[in-house]
């Protein structure tokens, strides 16, 4: 696996909860990370990649370098929503007004409106999976099975 | 075949239209079928790249997978309560009609939900009962074959023994074409915890039950099925799929539900029931279908009063409004449009008019809904959207005074009520500042828990909510869009109080938390009795060309037939004189049956 | 030709060579699977189609021969050392070819052509890069009985029922337990009914609409359903053209069928458990105990527990989400996928549902 996607996976395991394996096997990584940096450019993008370490970073160090920071933390949030429910949110205008020096060719976002990036995106979100079902309109989980009682929820991803 | 032979021209190719133009083509005749939306979702690739605009959706409301056609536009949710001009109704009630439609082939039936409960016997004549609202020309027993015979086009699945109660009764012997849905777990949970639940309306004591809901939806074929054509034993219809020989690999799609949890908008395999099942059924040796044809006017001799043709405007693309005017004549023509769509023709064709219903009497079901977290994981977001509903409070002696009501339990968490659960996400990383393993654990506790149900609650037919149609607003091609002026009165909003109670008592005996926050933003609300409410449409439209005994208060005859026009028919919901508590898909089809055998009869 | 094929003499040997003919219905759903899920999602739509109706229509083979089986008194086995491990070799007498569990590719498809109408001369076998040695083919039991292809197996099963019956009678016969035949209550499928198999008509019924979706009566294009016999819908991969009414065999006429193989998961040939580690290896397991639990309900509905077959569905679909995942998933330090294992793990308590 390319170092960047790698980084970026690692990362992404720290915000979402969800390990490496699961995260690839969605099939939409790379197009997750060229989503990141079409709105928020290579510069900002590495800098939240920078956090991608062999072990992944721990809770406190997401806490204090990412969640809490102004710069990374609205970027981080949206990248969460993105893998949970395929969403992509526009970071607001102040964000970009703060930070549009380290963006080399800034989107254009008098228009952007919340999208959601591919089909596959609606279909991997990752909260249909930390709530043990399947997203509604796909992954279908065969006649009778919504009569039988719920999978325990396991704690911390897989078993 | 040339203009001027058909015996039955057609317009409008939802449920009501596709069973005609079966019922017809099967018995010899010929029809036309001219459907003002588009064909997409008549080819199995037509209907995939519909569920692929689904997924890529933003807002995945009903109208989410068939976005707006300007030259034949429809309504659509997210237009509800805005400024006039946004959608396609223009708005001038109190009150905003909180209800949408499909126009394409296949019509509404490709996002309805797909429950079929009967009409109770009582609702056929609540003003000889209870003297509030409209007596039906016909009575249950009249309907009932056709009942059944609506039960087998759509492949209903249920079990006669649930389906019995206050006064619903079934041929001796009966049974649907398949074994009933399984229920959700959280339908048993709840059932658990409330069956037997005594409620008093009005000091009329009843005792509440989770009980399985009919739906139109591919089950377990039930072995002893035997059709009202005598015909033995019931094959699940799956997907449409008019391959060549040998390549419709998508046909055995659907034979089963395989809980997409997503009947509304839309169901990937088919394995709910959509008109295109009927359509593709029909005899296609007799059968025309022009689509992208909105029907504009009835011709009408003034001499005879009868139909002569149908003016049509025929556009090739649906967003540039160029069209071509035509004219289809036949022996009969059949309106079967939509409750709005009827109205809006007849009432710009100047046509049944003695009565000066036409327009009138527009119903829906005003739907509280409610929501909460269970006490325990019942796997929310599985299984068909809803699998069983509360029938108990759908008829009696307080009908008098209030609307009766019928409650729906769903099995899409919060989806309905508040967008989950993307809005759980939400509130989960925006405002509890989760993330990694702790969101994950938040979601995996919360969600599954989320619980909704609704109550729709009868509204009786009055001249003041209508439909009505205005030169200064019209859509792409010229044609009217329908201005709507609604508002639930009294008798209906005391039911939504009433409703509410029961939900306040059925929450506390099941330990369910309540989180119902009627101004969430996604609900218009309404006040009665102190009382707030967040309410909704739920898609059933009624009344605009309603069914009666006499010329002179109704618009149609029991046959759907005008009473003004001897050879033009409004079938539908439209046609009925009271919506009471059921779903009307089941009821507009069995009447659709009735219409049907009326034309043969009166085609021989 | 390896040798003369045992056939069926009495009813042990009937029992023996349905027992087989369950065992080769399982094996051949894997390696089925194996190209279905390894197309990318939104491409090589009709291929997808053509592979999925197939495996179900392979299921309802499987069960097809386990009524047959429990009919006559015997007991299908699908677990512990019945599980197919894979290369394995089919029944074929010259033992050209093996059956892997591979991505979608041409030399897939060489092999399931040969599968479904075994009577065509085999060619030589093409090879796939391999990460490592390839591992010997594992026999399953029907090789005892030396026939050249499956289709001479099924026939002679056909005989060995007609013969059987008119040796004992078929009330000696037809002794199992009609308790546990399964009929369209508890399985349905596009391309037909399973059958319940109660005397000799149904048990004859049975093996031939399994030959009949295979590769067709008298080799028909179509089967009686008017559905592609498995093998001609095979050949349109191959040939990336569909076939229409009056087509002869290995011509069609119909239109393109557009076929990509570059749009595929490479997965690793025959993959297992050894082949991973870590998260990896977990998410391997965790597939091998979903098959298990498949496997498990499958035996436990043949045995009397009908309705377990409904939920039997419920866990396949399981399966397939979990095999998708593995198959996103590079191997570290290869140009190779990871896949789904197919290995028998006896499930553990907390992962019995249903």
């Amino acid at each position: 696996m390319e170092e960047g996607l790698r980084r970026f996976i690692a990362v992404c395991v720290a915000l979402t909860g969800f390990d490496s394996v699961e995260l690839t096997g969605t099939g939409i990584a790379e197009l997750y990370r060229a989503t990141l940096e079409k709105w928020v450019g290579p510069v900002i993008a590495a800098e939240l990649l920078a956090f991608g370490t062999e072990p992944p970073p721990d809770e406190t160090v997401v806490r204090n370098g990412i969640m809490s920071d102004a710069k990374l933390g609205p970027v981080a949030r949206n990248l969460i929503a993105l893998w949970y429910t395929g969403l992509w949110t526009p970071l607001p205008s102040e964000w970009y007004l703060a930070y549009q020096t380290e963006i080399p060719n800034p989107p254009d976002i008098t228009n952007a409106e919340t999208y959601i990036p591919s089909p596959e995106s609606y279909i991997q979100g990752l909260v249909w999976t930390a709530a043990h079902t399947h997203p509604m309109g796909a992954k279908q989980p065969g006649f009778g099975t919504w009569a039988q009682e719920p999978d325990p929820a396991p704690k911390g991803g897989r078993r | 075949m040339s203009e001027g032979q058909y015996d039955v021209v057609i317009v409008g190719a939802g449920i009501a239209g596709a069973i005609m133009a079966k019922e017809l083509t099967r018995a010899g005749k010929n029809v036309l079928l001219l459907e003002a939306g588009v064909s997409t979702d008549m080819t199995w690739e037509g209907y995939e790249s519909s569920l692929t605009t689904f997924y890529t959706s933003v807002n995945k409301e009903p109208e989410s997978p068939y976005p707006n056609n300007p030259n034949a536009p429809q309504p659509d949710v997210l237009d509800i309560g805005q400024p006039n001009g946004t959608g396609y109704f223009i708005e001038i009630g109190a009150q905003p009609y909180g209800s949408t439609y499909v126009r394409r082939a296949g019509g509404t039936t490709l996002h309805w939900l797909g429950g079929c409960p009967r009409m109770l016997p009582e609702d056929f004549k609540i003003q000889t009962l209870f003297s509030v609202g409209r007596d039906w020309p016909i009575t249950y027993d009249e309907l009932e074959r056709d009942y059944a015979l609506a039960e087998m086009e759509i492949g209903v699945a249920a079990d006669v023994e649930d389906q019995e109660y206050l006064g619903v009764h079934f041929p001796p012997g009966y049974v649907y074409p398949m074994y009933r849905i399984p229920q959700s777990y959280s339908d048993q949970f709840l059932g658990s915890r409330i069956n037997g639940m005594e409620v008093d309306v009005n000091g009329t004591k009843r005792q509440l039950y989770v009980r399985s809901s009919p739906s139109g939806r591919n089950g377990i074929p039930n072995p002893h099925y035997v059709s009202p054509r005598g015909e033995k034993g019931y094959t699940p219809v799956g997907a449409v799929n008019p391959a060549p020989e040998g390549q419709q690999y998508a046909k055995d799609l659907g034979q089963r539900c395989a809980g997409n949890t997503n009947c509304i908008p839309i169901c990937p395999i088919q394995a709910k029931y959509n008109a295109l099942k009927t359509l593709q059924s029909a005899d296609g040796t007799r059968l025309e279908i022009r689509t992208n044809s909105v029907a504009s006017k009835i011709i009408i001799d003034p001499d005879s009063g009868r139909v002569t043709a149908i003016e049509y405007k025929a556009y090739d693309d649906p967003e540039v409004p160029e069209y071509e005017v035509k004219r289809a004549s036949g022996t009969f023509y059949v309106l079967a449009a939509h409750a709005v769509e009827n109205a809006k023709l007849l009432l710009a064709s100047g046509a049944a008019r003695t009565s000066g219903q036409v327009g009138c009497n527009l119903m829906d079901h005003p739907v509280v809904i409610r929501w909460g977290l269970m006490p325990q994981d019942v796997g929310s977001y599985r299984g068909p959207i809803s699998t069983s509903g509360i029938e108990d409070l759908r008829g009696g002696p307080f009908r008098a005074r209030h609307a009766p009501t019928r409650g729906e339990i769903g099995n899409d968490g919060w989806f309905w009520p508040s967008n989950g659960p993307v809005s759980t996400v939400t509130e989960g990383v925006n405002r509890m500042n989760l993330f990694g393993r702790k969101l994950r654990d938040y979601i995996a506790d919360v969600v599954p828990r989320q619980f909704r149900i609704v109550f729709l609650v009868e509204q009786l037919a009055s001249p003041t909510n209508r439909i009505t149609i205005d030169p200064k607003w019209l859509d792409a091609l010229g044609n009217y869009r329908p201005v709507i002026q609604y508002n639930i009165d009294d008798y209906s909003l005391a039911a939504m109080a009433v409703a509410n109670r029961v939900c306040n008592q059925m929450f506390r005996r099941a330990g369910i938390e309540d989180w119902t926050d009627p101004n969430n933003g996604l609900h218009t609300v309404v006040e009665f009795d102190g009382e707030q409410f967040a309410w909704g449409g739920a898609g059933h439209f009624a009344g605009t060309h309603l069914m009666g005994a006499s010329a002179h208060d109704s618009v149609v005859d029991s046959f759907q037939r005008t009473w003004d026009h001897d050879n033009l028919y409004a079938v539908g919901s439209g046609s009925f004189p009271t919506i009471a508590t059921s779903n009307p898909t089941l009821t507009l089809a069995a009447l659709s049956f009735r219409t049907a055998r009326e034309l043969v009869r009166r085609l021989q | 030709m390896s040798k003369t094929p045992r056939g069926i003499h009495n009813l042990g040997d009937l029992r023996d060579y349905l027992d087989a003919a369950v065992q080769l219905e399982l094996s051949v759903i894997p390696p089925y699977m194996c190209a279905l899920y390894t197309i990318h999602p939104e491409t090589n739509d009709l291929c997808q189609q053509i592979f999925r109706t197939v495996i179900v229509e392979e299921m309802l083979h499987l069960i097809n021969s386990a009524n047959a089986l429990n009919a006559v008194g015997g007991q299908p086995i699908l677990t512990g050392d019945a599980v197919p491990q894979y290369p394995v070799l089919l029944p074929d007498g010259e033992k050209s070819f093996v059956v892997h569990l591979d991505p979608f590719s041409t030399a897939a498809m060489e092999t399931f052509l040969k599968i479904e109408y075994p009577s065509r001369p085999h060619g030589p076998e093409r090879r796939l890069a391999a990460l490592r040695e390839e591992r010997a083919p594992t026999p399953l039991k029907v090789m005892r009985f030396g026939h050249d292809t499956v289709g001479a197996f099924y026939e002679e099963i056909i005989r060995g029922i007609r013969r059987v019956v008119a040796d004992l009678g078929e009330k000696a016969v037809f002794t199992g337990d009609p308790a546990k035949q399964i009929d369209a209550t508890y399985y349905y499928a596009g391309g037909g009914e399973p059958v319940a198999v109660y005397c000799e008509a149904d048990a004859v019924r049975a093996i031939e609409e399994i030959i009949d979706q295979g590769e067709g009566l008298a080799h028909n294009l179509f089967d009686n359903d008017g559905d592609l016999g498995h093998y001609f819908r095979f050949d349109q991969i191959k040939r990336g053209r569909c076939y229409q009414e009056g087509d002869r065999p290995d011509h069609p006429t119909g239109a393109p069928l557009p076929v990509d193989y570059e749009r595929v998961y490479p997965m690793l040939r025959d993959p297992r458990l050894d082949d991973f580690k870590g998260e990896l290896k977990r998410a391997a397991e965790k597939f091998n105990a979903t098959y298990s639990i498949l496997l498990t309900a499958l035996q436990n509905a043949f045995a009397g527990e009908r309705e377990r077959l409904i939920g039997a569905v419920g866990v396949m679909f399981d399966m397939k989400y979990q095999a998708i995942e593995l198959l996103k998933n590079p191997i570290p330090g290869t140009s190779f996928h990871a896949g789904p294992t197919f290995q028998w793990a006896p499930a553990r308590e907390e992962h019995v549902r249903s």
